[in-house]
């Protein structure tokens, strides 16, 4: 099993777009795919049609009295599950604190799902803290949705730094995300910065159609399989499949 | 983990499928998709190493590539993987984790077609209110047939599933209920099984095992002729699949059902006439060291893998001129093995053989053993045979040459054989002690013995690829640490020995072997 989560600081950068589309091309190919919606905002449940409720909340998951299995829920899509977001998630972290090895709490309740799912994509919260923490130490991969401006460049930095050195940090795969070639900061950035960052070749343009997801209540491939972005998605997985970290998924056999 | 994946659930169609739409429509909110026509293949080993584990390997060609799916009857999947090749041996799949867990399972043997399926998909979503699908219905119209076979049959009743969507239990329970109420009933058995075993009638059946059911007061020529039979029937089940060299098991199942059949001729004496057994026991020689030395060479390449992870890393790629030597006598040894084949010796031998074993046995034998109960003759033999081998390993020292150990490994092996033709005559509780510790001793005489015949065959090679000109200084070393180290283990592997033997000889297992066999 791998886990993948799609994180920035910033807010409003795609993540959500970016798991839903991607975890929806990972079932389409045959890989047993959970999405866990850790962003209490819930938007990747609302698209799903998934009421963002959680059992006994935040509090339960962690206790695992129920066990993490009880609260996923399939979506319309053959072999894509997800994990529903709840609104007591904005306290996790708190929680997580409470917890005794708070950053590996995370890691703890992937594992128990090992071996039902080849791939995991996490939607977590914009910020950072102790949550995101615990999810840098728990994924595999970091997919961090980038929009080109300076400012976006920057964070990314401190982000590398910040997982310099950390025993445990994921593969961070930055690709450049809701990219405006009207604009020609966005033109400049997306061209010259993708050294020496190891940015994916793939860049999913701004587009409207992204948007519509809220109303469709779709992956864009299911509304709009032959638009630019769709295509954008779909290279985007190709590319993140065939990175080695990925490309092997996890079986269990008996 | 509570609340695990769930099940689907198959039903046989008793109803019109149509009708059946119409009723499941009418109770629910639904969508119905057709999705397009597609074809399925599933792929077994030739022993069904898959159908033996309740699961199956499906194919399905989706845009120029294949995904393969590795499913359990139950509906729950293992694993998947998209290939751009045929599905055929483990090692041609791409490396990962796929390739690690079905390796196991498979080993060496290749993957056949075994069924075709060409299958419509109607699917109902059945729906909320917020339009969340929280259950489906699939009804399935197929057409199967057997791979190679250009006729497709129809297969009716469709198949008919229930499946559903994790997390909603309760909606998944209102389907299956109104399904029953319409007079559906749950089928045991998953509709691919179903139509695996309409075209493959045979399926998880082969086994190399020797399975014979022997009556103790059968008479022993009688007997005799049942194991040898089932032992034929062994052959030629492999007899394609060696001359067509569709994977190495074939050629060593054949040759072990011909060993034991020559074991049986020579063990099993005084039952049949001598100028017959005579016969038979030369042919079935021939055959045996016509196909010994690519057996041989497929055990060389099989093992050459391990070989070459205890040379240093710098001296590994030194083995390759060896591995392409070596396939290439295998190739050679394979066009000889199959000219033998379908010789007219050959057929003429299983002609012969097949007409002796279907001869009923003369009503009265002038052979003295002929007719004494099988249960006796056996018990005499197995006695008889267990005593040499004690005898003979109580004989050996450390300063015994490998030559006495390698007797002693024949000994055992007869009585191995003999062990396996009369099982079904003793209790299994009883055997199971002496047949385990007997098992362990070869093991360890066997690798002793292979151990011996590699190095001499490392030496051979090495002269004979050095007048070929093919042999490089390096790869000579390399052969030359390989021939050290063997010997090193061949060394533990007499250390072993005397555990094994120790374990064996003891006398709590010559009791219990003189009480089952020894008899009065």
């Amino acid at each position: 099993m791998k886990a993948l989560a799609a994180y920035n600081i910033k807010g409003g950068v795609g993540k959500t777009a970016t798991v839903v589309n991607l975890a929806y091309l990972s079932a389409r190919e045959g890989n047993n795919t959970l999405i866990w919606d850790l962003d209490p905002q819930g938007a990747a449940s609302f698209y799903f049609r998934i009421k963002p409720k959680v059992k006994g909340g935040a509090r339960k998951l962690l206790a695992r009295r129920l066990g993490v299995g009880d609260h996923i829920r399939g979506t319309d899509y053959e072999r894509l599950d997800l994990l529903p977001a709840d609104f007591s998630y904005r306290h996790l972290d708190l929680l997580l604190d409470h917890q005794k090895r708070p950053k590996q709490e995370l890691g703890r309740l992937l594992k128990a799902l090992n071996d039902e799912y080849e791939f995991i994509f996490v939607d977590c919260s914009p910020g950072i803290t102790l949550l995101s923490e615990a999810v840098f130490r728990a994924a595999d991969v970091l997919l961090v949705p980038t929009i080109p401006t300076t400012l976006s460049l920057r964070t990314l930095r401190q982000l590398g730094k910040h997982l310099k050195g950390k025993k445990r940090a994921p593969l961070i795969l930055p690709f450049f995300s809701m990219v405006d070639r009207r604009k020609s900061m966005h033109r400049e950035i997306s061209r010259t910065a993708m050294a020496p960052y190891p940015f994916l070749q793939t860049q999913v343009p701004f587009s409207s159609l992204v948007e519509r997801m809220g109303l469709a209540r779709e992956p864009i491939m299911r509304y709009a399989p032959k638009s630019v972005p769709s295509r954008a998605y779909q290279s985007l997985w190709e590319e993140i499949r065939f990175q080695p970290t990925v490309r092997d998924s996890s079986l269990k056999t008996k | 983990m509570r609340n695990p994946r769930p099940q689907p659930v198959d039903y046989k169609l008793a109803v019109r499928q149509d009708s059946l739409l119409a009723d499941v429509r009418a109770a629910f909110k639904t969508t119905l998709e057709t999705q397009p026509s597609r074809e399925l293949v599933f792929y077994d080993t030739f022993d069904w190493r898959l159908y033996k584990r309740r699961e199956s390997l499906r194919g399905c060609l989706q845009s120029g590539k294949t995904q393969v799916f590795w499913d359990r009857w139950d509906g729950t999947s293992v694993g998947s993987i998209q290939l751009e090749n045929r599905l055929r041996f483990a090692w041609d799949l791409p490396p990962g984790e796929f390739r690690e867990a079905i390796t196991p399972v498979i080993e060496m043997r290749r993957l056949f077609p075994v069924l075709e399926i060409r299958s419509q998909l109607r699917l109902l979503s059945i729906l909320d209110g917020r339009e969340k699908t929280v259950a489906r219905l699939s009804l399935e119209r197929r057409q199967i047939r057997e791979p190679g076979t250009r006729k497709w049959k129809i297969v009716s009743p469709a198949a008919v599933r229930a499946l559903p969507v994790r997390g909603y239990v309760k909606a998944f329970q209102e389907l299956t209920d109104l399904l029953e109420r319409l007079g559906l009933q749950r089928s045991d058995i998953g509709p691919d099984q179903e139509a695996l075993r309409l075209i493959q009638p045979e399926a998880g059946q082969y086994s190399s095992k020797l399975q014979i059911h022997l009556d103790p007061s059968e008479r022993s020529d009688q007997a005799t002729k049942l194991i040898l039979q089932q032992l034929l029937k062994t052959m030629l089940a492999n007899e394609e699949g060696t001359w067509g060299d569709w994977d190495s098991e074939f050629l060593h199942d054949f040759r072990v059902a011909c060993r034991r059949t020559r074991s049986a001729l020579t063990q099993i004496k005084g039952v049949f006439r001598a100028p017959a057994v005579d016969k038979f026991r030369k042919g079935f020689k021939w055959l045996g060291d016509v196909t010994g030395p690519a057996r041989d060479l497929d055990v060389y390449l099989l093992k050459i893998e391990g070989y070459r992870q205890t040379l240093p890393t710098s001296a590994r790629a030194d083995l390759n001129p060896l591995i392409e030597f070596l396939k290439r006598r295998r190739r050679a040894e394979q066009k000889v093995l199959a000219r033998a084949l379908q010789s007219s010796r050959y057929q003429k031998l299983i002609r012969d053989w097949n007409r002796f074993l279907e001869d009923p046995v003369p009503h009265r034998s002038s052979l003295k053993k002929a007719q004494r109960p099988i249960q006796e003759v056996a018990s005499k033999r197995i006695w008889r045979s267990f005593r040499r081998v004690v005898k003979k390993g109580l004989a050996i020292t450390p300063e015994s040459p490998a030559e006495a150990l390698h007797q002693v490994r024949i000994d055992c092996k007869k009585l191995r054989y003999l062990l396996e033709f009369f099982r079904s005559l003793y209790d299994p509780s009883e055997l199971k002690q002496l047949i385990r510790s007997l098992k362990e001793l070869q093991d360890c005489l066997g690798d002793f013995n292979d151990l011996e015949v590699q190095q001499e065959s490392l030496r051979r090679f090495g002269g004979e690829m050095f007048r070929e000109g093919v042999a490089t200084d390096s790869t000579l070393i390399s052969m030359g640490q390989l021939i050290d180290q063997l010997e090193r283990l061949q060394g533990k592997e007499r250390e072993k020995f005397v555990d094994r033997f120790g374990a064996f000889a003891h006398p709590s297992n010559q009791e219990r072997c003189q009480t089952l066999f020894g008899g009065k």
